[in-house]
């Protein structure tokens, strides 16, 4: 078996020395780490809505170089950069003991492996902040968490179709974030039990099938459609 | 005591030389952050571990109460958040170390990549990171998806999409990611699948031949 020989200078035994300082290390990372879990919330948007196409979709940051090249191969270039590059860049890193095969490892004598390593970082963080400063934050209404009872009336809205008809700006039924500006509670209520009491030419199906607590969840639910 | 409790077992198994290589070797001086402060370099690789044991272990702790289906997946996740003792603090250090993680591996690497630490001969363990890499960027791929909110949901559309642009076999590729045409109760179901079980087999296994393979060639000599 082929192994280095070096110095080894002043050893320590891995367990219990050495190990101890790296538990040291570990702990700090943790404590920072505990900071931040205490001092910041972990994110939760709404639940997850398959109508809602306005939704403008952000990939977890170490994710954002990819996504921000997709802006650069429009159209029928898309597969050079979801497949070419990536795949590319994948074989040259697996590839790398193979590609530079010289045995010089020092830093600055080896001028094409850290230039290389340079420009790869470089652009990947070029990449990532065109990708932050360009894509919009969502919209707050399609984000922000709601309360349980809106959750559940979500579901509700979803489950019935409702969105369907019902789309922003007016499909074949009224802009719903308008109706819930305009009309109480109850007027909206007692339309979704039964439509054509309020207005006999509606083609609206009647909900009258809700119980009492689906029915405060989903007007739950319309409220916060308000802000939008 | 626990002397004799060791003695007994060793006396059945014979464990002392594997404890012994485990335990006792040396470690150089030019490693040893305590003497040489720019050695710290050298506790990338052992942070990531750490934190891949950090996630482990939220991980499984958050399982008892998520559930990978759309009707409860959110619900879950918001009990698990909003109402559930030391909910907040379980799924906020898996939230978190899942980009620790990455920041560490991406460390390690350049590190192993200013050294030259991937030459021969050590190519073999080189790879077996480059699969660990891989295997993070799975993990973080399927995770995202997991609270199935907004952001899970459409950034996951984007993203299995995106694999339909692959030459020929695209389209085949996007029904496996996402168990059919669109993004349903079929795709959270795998993902979760995929994060609990296929991931964490693949990584416990890359790591044993990483550690095993470091342990068997000693760490790269200093510069």
């Amino acid at each position: 078996m082929k192994k280095d020989s070096y110095k080894m200078g002043k050893t320590e035994p891995f367990f219990p020395d050495f190990l101890f300082k790296e538990a040291i290390a570990a702990l700090l990372f943790f404590i920072v780490l505990l900071l931040i879990v205490v001092f910041s919330h972990v994110p939760l948007e709404s639940l997850a809505d398959p109508t809602d196409a306005t939704y403008i979709p952000r990939p977890e940051w170490y994710f954002m170089f990819l996504f921000q090249m997709l802006k650069y191969f429009p159209g029928e270039l898309e597969p050079v950069a979801v497949f070419v590059l990536p795949t590319i860049g994948i074989i040259v890193l697996l590839l790398l003991p193979f590609l530079d095969r010289r045995r010089e490892r020092r830093p600055s004598r080896r001028p094409v492996a850290s230039a290389a390593a340079f420009f790869g970082l470089a652009g990947m963080l070029y990449l990532t902040t065109m990708a932050i400063a360009t894509t919009p934050p969502p919209a707050p209404a399609s984000t922000a968490k709601l309360s349980a009872a809106a959750t559940a009336g979500k579901k509700q809205f979803q489950d019935l179709g409702c969105g369907a008809c019902h789309q922003p700006g007016g499909g074949s039924a009224p802009d719903l974030s308008k109706i819930v500006a305009e009309r109480d509670e109850e007027f909206i209520r007692k339309y979704l039990k039964n439509p054509k009491a309020s207005n006999p030419n509606s083609i609206m199906p009647s909900f009258d099938s809700l119980t009492d607590e689906q029915m405060n969840h989903l007007l739950e639910y319309l409220q916060t459609l308000k802000q939008q | 005591m626990l002397d004799r409790a060791y003695q007994w077992i060793d006396d059945r198994l014979g464990i002392d030389p594997i404890i012994r290589d485990v335990v006792d070797h040396p470690v150089p001086e030019h490693v040893n952050p305590a003497i040489h402060p720019r050695s710290i370099v050298y506790c990338f690789g052992g942070l990531t571990f750490f934190i891949f044991t950090l996630l482990i272990t939220t991980g499984i702790f958050l399982t008892m109460y998520y559930v990978p289906t759309p009707d409860h997946a959110y619900d879950s996740v918001r009990y698990i958040t909003d109402e559930l003792t030391l909910g907040s603090i379980v799924r906020g250090i898996h939230h978190w170390s899942a980009s620790g993680i990455v920041i560490m591996v991406v460390l390690h690497m350049l590190r192993v990549y200013a050294q030259g630490a991937y030459k021969a001969p050590r190519e073999m363990n080189w790879m077996v990171g480059v699969g660990l890499l891989m295997v993070v960027m799975g993990f973080g791929f399927t995770g995202y998806l997991l609270p199935w909110d907004q952001k899970a949901y459409w950034a996951t559309t984007v993203g299995t999409k995106m694999a339909s642009q692959v030459p020929v076999v695209g389209h085949y590729l996007l029904l496996i990611l996402r168990g059919g045409e669109d993004l349903g109760a079929v795709t959270l179901a795998r993902f979760y699948s995929f994060h609990i079980w296929f991931l964490p087999g693949a990584a416990v296994t890359l790591l044993g031949l990483h550690f095993l393979m470091v342990r068997r060639q000693g760490i790269s000599g200093p510069l």
